[in-house]
């Protein structure tokens, strides 16, 4: 039962370990408390990007917003945070506000508007990278020092990133997902037109889908402020990408309807690790791209092994 | 489908749905008219044919994605095949080949990588909107490997310049191209086999596979020659930069995909064509020239360019609703 349940996360939770072996030959100090709260901290933001892409996945949708919104965050955290702990209280929150509000809208026109979710997360992707540029039209900006180490280090051995994440997977994700409303996002993506003969609310499903990915975006870009301690309203561009590629290397079905959050997370950590593995062995920078682009395509080409295997391409066309 | 067309055939959403080729022209006029009123100068024929000019490099664009959304995909491997096609164009040219050769190699890789996308979307069945993703950051990887993190080698000639913003018979040669390659889109939809398979395919795969055509061979050539004209727009490009730089490519990715949609093609596929295309190219490019002369910057152009083209969809891009 909780093998099949699990069993779409098993390229995520099969690779990550493999890959921080790989990373701990090359620098046997990745597994000391140090080199955790490193691997932590560079996996983080991906992972709660890849939470909020996967929140509108579920849906049958897809959001290719969440890297402006990540940067948006960036720009605003990093712009109005200052010193004293009531402005950058009063910044945190607005940040979440701002991403759940921007989330929503989204939502709100793909599920009341009837537009595809393609069309209006290209347009808001523009819209709301726009905004951040208006924020912060240069890099700069800075965060309290408490603000950075308190998300970025650790508490005993273990790194706070990582109980940052798990905060909010076990306070915010969960307890969604599993209530109600979490069911008929699920049941929307899987559906939509049994989901609304069944008398599920489909609109609101959607709109909380989206929700949760404006907020979850929004924590990213948060995370991603403590960690780079500065702001910088283009950082989130690759956000979009990455994510889409830890959804599908999580074994979230694009189709919707299906996924634990788990392979998500376990995936952008892995995918995030890759590419200090890459760093650390010599290899160019500019290999990145192409490892995570044709990563993300051998995965999904290799996905499709069963179309490929079956004798009926009819069957194929009907799946 | 056709049930919900009847019973609200009264419905004012309904009529601009149903004609919105018309619409999106009747829009482009008023487009036109705003410009010249907040600024006669737009109206003059210099003017005029250099927005035209770079009208064409997005109506060139357009076509390939007119293509393949007429099929029910997308391509959003264009901001960095049209820029690795010109790199590879303007080495192969700097290199000591000729024009021929080096054009050849730019848009024969552009249909290449055409080639790469249909063969995840028709043989793996990935959906486009994700693999053409991936095959950009590929692409974009691999470029910057192959110029090795430098800027590109740039010498271009001047008759390249020529080729594109030359004049003849008063209008410019890429308008020219762009004129030539429109008139060629529009019958090869509207009057060959190949056109209607291709809305076939839009409609309903399994229906149109049943009924005997090889999805798969439509889907590897609307790539194809989505690939092959983003690559010919980044030749076009190269000559009117009299350069080839990184990202030459970014804002041809949500442009022509914008003209394509407000000019009357579903994202879903199987409805619309390249008269509106061309139509919605023309009002994508006036529209952008408004918010210049405003003299708003690249932030506010961006929010208020993407709040338009959402404006314009809610208007008439809406889907069917769920209980219909």
């Amino acid at each position: 039962m909780i093998l099949t349940r699990y069993r779409p996360a098993l390229l995520a939770l099969i690779g990550l370990p493999l890959i921080i072996i790989l990373y701990w030959t090359q620098q046997p100090l990745i597994l000391s408390s140090f080199g955790a709260r490193i691997l932590a901290n560079q996996g983080t933001t991906l992972a709660l990007a890849a939470m909020a892409q996967m929140a509108v996945v579920l849906t049958r949708g897809v959001d290719l917003s969440v890297g402006a919104m990540v940067g948006l965050s960036n720009a605003i955290a990093a712009t109005y945070m200052g010193d004293s702990l009531t402005s950058a209280t009063l910044t945190i929150i607005a940040v979440l506000l701002i991403g759940t509000a921007a989330g929503a809208l989204n939502g709100v026109i793909v599920a009341v508007g009837r537009i595809q979710p393609i069309i209006v997360t290209l347009a808001s992707l523009y819209i709301y990278g726009g905004l951040a540029l208006l924020v912060l039209p240069e890099p700069g900006g800075s965060v309290p020092d408490w603000f950075a180490t308190g998300l970025t280090d650790s508490t005993g051995p273990v790194p706070n990133g990582l109980i940052f994440l798990l905060a909010v997977i076990f306070l915010v994700w969960l307890p969604i997902m599993s209530s109600r409303l979490g069911r008929s996002i699920y049941a929307v993506g899987d559906n939509e037109g049994a989901a609304y003969v069944s008398g599920l609310n489909v609109v609101r499903a959607k709109i909380v889908a989206y929700a949760m990915s404006g907020l979850l975006a929004a924590l990213a870009g948060l995370f991603l402020t403590a960690q780079t301690t500065s702001g910088d309203a283009t950082i989130g561009s690759g956000y979009t990408l990455n994510s889409v590629a830890a959804v599908v290397f999580g074994g979230v079905p694009l189709m919707g309807g299906r996924g634990v959050v788990l392979g998500p997370v376990l995936a952008a950590y892995f995918l995030s690790i890759i590419v200090s593995v890459l760093f650390a062995a010599g290899i160019s920078p500019f290999y990145q791209s192409v490892v995570q682009g044709g990563l993300l395509i051998i995965v999904l080409a290799a996905g499709s092994y069963r179309a490929l295997s079956s004798p009926n391409w009819l069957q194929v066309l009907r799946a | 489908m056709n049930a919900t067309l009847q019973g609200r055939r009264s419905s004012p959403a309904l009529l601009i749905a149903e004609h919105s080729v018309l619409v999106a022209y009747i829009l482009l006029l008023l487009l036109v008219g705003v410009a010249i009123a907040l600024n006669p100068a737009f109206g003059s024929l210099g003017n005029l044919k250099a927005q035209l000019l770079i009208a064409s490099f997005v109506g060139i664009i357009a076509i390939g994605q007119t293509f393949v959304i007429l099929t029910g995909h997308i391509d959003l491997s264009v901001p960095w095949n049209l820029t690795f096609s010109a790199i590879l164009a303007a080495t192969c040219y700097a290199n000591g080949y000729g024009i021929p050769a080096a054009f050849g190699l730019g848009i024969g890789f552009g249909a290449l990588v055409g080639a790469f996308n249909a063969v995840g979307v028709a043989i793996f069945r990935v959906h486009s909107l994700v693999w053409t993703l991936a095959t950009n950051a590929l692409l974009q990887g691999l470029a910057l490997l192959y110029i090795n993190g430098q800027p590109p080698r740039s010498t271009i000639p001047p008759f390249w310049r020529d080729m594109v913003t030359g004049d003849v018979g008063g209008l410019p040669m890429a308008a020219l191209l762009w004129l030539v390659l429109a008139v060629l889109t529009i019958v090869v939809l509207k009057r060959t086999s190949f056109g209607r398979k291709v809305y076939a395919t839009g409609t309903n795969e399994t229906a149109a596979f049943l009924s005997g055509i090889d999805t798969r061979l439509v889907y590897l050539t609307v790539f194809i020659i989505s690939g092959a004209s983003s690559a010919v727009a980044g030749l076009l490009l190269t000559g009117y930069a009299s350069q080839t730089y990184l990202g030459m490519g970014n804002d041809y990715l949500l442009v022509p995909i914008a003209a394509v949609i407000i000019g009357g093609t579903s994202v879903l596929g199987g409805t619309g064509g390249y008269v509106g295309s061309i139509a919605g190219t023309l009002m994508v490019v006036v529209l952008q020239a408004v918010l210049s002369t405003a003299q708003i910057g690249q932030a506010g152009k961006n929010i208020i360019f993407g709040g338009i083209i959402l404006l314009l969809v809610l208007l008439y891009g809406r889907a069917a609703r769920v209980n219909d």
